[in-house]
């Protein structure tokens, strides 16, 4: 066999060694789409009107204990989110001091939310409330130690 | 301060429970025997103040913000035990009506902030109170408050290391020490001594009976 008569095979054998070595360049290869979807977005803010940009968040899909999605709030301190089943969906805000916020969202079959759970909003009537209570609790045990008095000594 | 309930490992808020529970039931039973009951009425006012001033928010810097935290002015006028008792009723009014802290981690927040926080105060007013009044209840609740601050971040930054999911993160809060010691203790070496203040201007119009237990 000559020298000549090997080219074309030998051609051949490169050509497709070639083929093959960019087959696996393919696996790095990134493809990408883009479509207009209606996302749940939830935005947060501090009590004194600022947001929490670049805040983690966790976001766990209904009986799951492994984050559907995580990332950080926007810039504008918003988080958004497409549920893709239906159930109550946990959004987990953490901030570095320790404090956080967790929203539970209610998706019912058609991926619409119906409820969302969060930490109480009407401060003021709570604060009165709280203050309320620990008064009258005051005045209860007042009552209950004079009774026990009472008994004690009647 | 309040850490909220998610963030905290189970072997931890409960080991945390297994301590509270017999400093809440010495705490009663203390409380029970030697308390006066005419003081019944100024605890309960002095407790919802406490509350009130657990809601009042400072603004921070980067958009945050602290709030105090009440229990020094309840350790001041009725001592140690009184004040843990009657702050762990705040924390759970905190909890179940706006929303701050949590039931889980109820024992946490009222062992760092009730328990320490009353008896770092209380400790320091009676070493420094005979040198200057006014200024050792400053620096009893300066103290008592950035204590307590500095346990409740060594409790979170230790969370990282109570375990991981399968993807490498952290199950629970996920910032170590390096983070919430600064973040977290920062802001109240600065929000701590306002609250020094805010006691003393309290306490100094309020009839005290007793120094504290």
């Amino acid at each position: 066999m000559s020298c000549r008569s090997l080219k074309m095979p030998c051609r051949l054998l490169v050509a497709v060694m070639l083929i093959g070595i960019s087959s696996l360049a393919l696996g790095h290869r990134m493809d990408h789409e883009i479509a207009t979807a209606e996302a749940q977005v939830l935005s947060l803010s501090h009590p004194f009107g600022q947001q929490p940009v670049f805040v983690p968040y966790q976001i766990f899909a209904p009986d799951s204990e492994v984050a559907f999605q995580n990332g950080r709030t926007d810039a504008l301190g918003r988080i958004s989110f497409l549920p893709d089943r239906p159930g109550r969906w946990r959004v987990v805000v953490t901030t570095e001091d320790g404090h956080g916020l967790e929203v539970r969202v209610r998706v019912d079959e058609a991926l619409a939310v119906t409820e969302v759970e969060g930490p109480p909003r009407n401060r003021l009537v709570n604060i009165l409330a709280g203050v309320g209570y620990l008064l009258g609790l005051a005045g209860l045990l007042i009552l209950w130690r004079k009774r026990k008095k009472a008994h004690a000594h009647p | 301060m309040h850490i909220p309930d998610g963030l905290i490992a189970p072997q931890v808020y409960l080991g945390a429970y297994a301590v509270a529970a017999p400093a809440w039931a010495y705490a009663v039973r203390k409380v029970a025997r030697e308390f006066d009951d005419a003081l019944i009425p100024r605890l309960a006012v002095l407790t919802a103040l406490a509350f009130v001033l657990t809601t009042v928010m400072v603004p921070l810097p980067g958009g945050t913000s602290g709030h105090l935290v009440g229990v020094g002015l309840l350790a001041l006028a009725f001592g140690v035990w009184p004040a843990f008792l009657a702050y762990s009723l705040v924390l759970v009014l905190q909890s179940l009506l706006l929303g701050a802290g949590g039931i889980t981690v109820l024992a946490i927040n009222a062992l760092a902030m009730g328990l320490t926080g009353a008896a770092v105060t209380v400790g320091v007013f009676r070493l420094l109170a005979k040198v200057h009044r006014p200024a050792a209840a400053v620096i009893g609740v300066w103290l008592g408050v950035v204590v307590a601050a500095t346990l409740v971040a060594l409790v979170l930054g230790i969370q990282p290391l109570m375990g991981s999911d399968t993807e490498g993160q952290p199950l629970f809060f996920p910032f170590g020490p390096a983070v919430t010691l600064p973040v977290v203790v920062g802001p109240h070496l600065i929000i701590a001594l306002g609250e020094g203040i805010l006691t003393w201007m309290v306490l100094s119009v309020v009839e005290r009976r007793r120094v504290p237990a």
